[in-house]
């Protein structure tokens, strides 16, 4: 028997996204190759890698389906969760941003622009004496 | 030796960035047609002979993250 498995799957149930991510996991336990011969269809071919029997490739096509619902389920909540996770990056951003203004208004607030808290208009000479 | 990749599936990057990396191991054309990219391997490096289409295919698969 010859040590290829050959599996089809529906774009509509699987995106292609997740049918990379998961190829991407399984790149070094077995050759992949995808086709599509039918619209909406992706023909995903498992092939063993040398030292590979049948009975084991057929364990690693078990595991990338899983790995494909799984990357399906993330992108899933990933899309669902969107909007919630833009606002909470935007309010983040917002309040830190916020903050930072408050404290530069502070501080302008406490000095005027001839005052010099640091004393970097102070004349080396003045402020170390002469050599 | 010709690896037919389809045009939905793989990008035209992704096989760019894999002949680059395989350059040292064989000669590729990359010729489109409507519907695949057609590779064509010569002058293979006869050690890696029996596995060059599969491992360059399954490098073609790992750029696609890469790929524009």
């Amino acid at each position: 028997m010859e040590n290829k498995i050959k599996v089809i799957v529906d774009l509509n149930i699987y995106p292609l996204e997740a049918i990379y991510g998961a190829a991407y996991v399984f790149v070094d336990k077995a050759y992949i190759f995808l086709d599509s011969k039918e619209e909406e269809k992706v023909e995903i071919n498992f092939r063993a890698k040398e030292g590979t029997d049948f009975s084991t490739l057929e364990k690693i096509e078990g595991e990338f389906m899983n790995e494909l619902l799984n990357y399906t389920l993330r992108l899933k909540l990933s899309e669902t969760n969107k909007k919630i996770r833009e606002y909470v990056v935007e309010q983040a951003l917002f309040s830190a941003l916020g903050r930072e203004e408050g404290i530069l208004k502070n501080n302008e607030e406490k000095f005027e622009f001839e005052d010099d808290p640091l004393g970097i208009a102070i004349p080396w000479e003045d402020k170390y004496g002469k050599k | 030796m010709e690896i037919k990749f389809n045009k939905k599936l793989y990008p035209e990057s992704a096989i760019k960035l894999a002949i680059e990396a395989y350059a040292a191991l064989a000669e590729f054309a990359l010729v489109p047609d409507e519907k695949y990219f057609l590779v064509s391997l010569k002058n293979i490096d006869p050690e890696i002979e029996s596995i060059i289409i599969d491992e360059f295919s399954n490098y073609v698969l790992s750029q696609v993250k890469y790929a524009d």
